[in-house]
């Protein structure tokens, strides 16, 4: 089973760098919208761009947010990838169930007729 | 949903998506102004439709994942013997499946490449790509498989309200409300009254 993103320290990090500077503020030298970064300073998953975004911002490498332990990864194990429709962004204990439904899809053996 | 979407879609998308529509009603003998299930059409596109339960979850897990407001809608993806498969999000109401299952026959009926996952050095995690292009035609698609614009004419014409409509298709209302709008029926029905006597 993968590893989460450490959604709870990039949230602080981004507090923590963002001290008493509103969020519009801060969302504008981000490069984000103000109702996305209050959604990631609660905990919610950040889509591709807006990580890159925050990363730079906060001027750390993205494997910061990982825990290391991580990087072993089963290599013969393909890279699952879906279509997601979701009505917006996806926290912690979604996307967790997310990957644990991915798992036990990838080896779902579908009947044929 | 938005109408601004459609301004991605390219040219001859909408037609196109309308003569689909009325096709697949056609190969399961049905009439274009009928609706169409969903799930009906999975089974005859022999892709197979699957709940969390139905894939393996337990009780307690896909309860967590479909849990009020966990905003989690469907997926489509591969298993590992490459046969492609849509999960659904079973708790929500049997309208909004329709919506959502079609949206995803829609991804793969346009044959949308399933998104190379973005894989950020040290993170397992792919994380979320959101293609507005694909988005806006399987959202149109898929709306459009659900409600063809000759049915919704016909609603229409014969007086049926919004709720009527809406039951009859076993969509949402907002559905309803969206296809009129983006189909433009209405502007239609309006000149055929002025100038049709």
């Amino acid at each position: 089973m993968p590893d989460k993103i450490d959604t709870g320290k990039l949230s602080n990090m981004i507090k923590s760098k963002r001290g008493d500077k509103g969020l519009r503020e801060v969302s504008k030298e981000i490069g984000i919208s103000a109702p996305t970064l209050s959604r990631i300073e609660q905990g919610k998953v950040p889509d591709v761009q807006t990580f890159m975004r925050i990363c730079e911002w906060l001027d750390v490498h993205a494997d910061t947010f990982t825990n290391s332990q991580s990087v072993k990864t089963d290599s013969n194990k393909k890279t699952i990838v879906a279509h997601l429709r979701a009505d917006k962004e996806l926290d912690g204990d979604t996307v967790n169930m997310l990957i644990k439904m991915i798992d036990l899809a990838y080896s779902k053996k579908v009947k044929k007729k | 949903m938005s109408s601004k979407k459609s301004t991605l879609l390219p040219h001859g998308f909408k037609a196109e998506a309308e003569r689909r529509a009325i096709e697949f009603r056609r190969q399961l003998g049905l009439n274009a102004r009928d609706p169409l299930c969903a799930f009906d059409l999975a089974k005859h596109l022999e892709i197979p439709t699957y709940s969390p339960i139905e894939i393996g979850m337990t009780s307690s897990d896909a309860t967590m994942l479909m849990r009020s407001g966990s905003g989690w809608s469907g997926l489509t993806m591969k298993n590992a013997d490459d046969d492609l498969l849509i999960i659904y999000n079973s708790r929500h109401s049997p309208a909004r499946q329709q919506s959502t299952v079609m949206h995803e026959l829609a991804h793969i009926i346009c044959e949308h490449e399933l998104p190379e996952p973005v894989m950020v050095k040290g993170c397992p995690l792919p994380l979320r790509v959101y293609d507005p292009q694909i988005e806006a035609e399987a959202d149109w698609l898929g709306a459009n498989l659900q409600i063809t614009r000759e049915a919704l004419l016909d609603q229409l014409r014969s007086g049926r309200k919004t709720e009527e409509i809406a039951e009859y298709f076993n969509a949402s209302s907002q559905m309803v409300t969206y296809r009129i709008n983006i189909t433009g029926v209405k502007n239609q029905l309006s000149y055929a009254r002025k100038y049709v006597r």
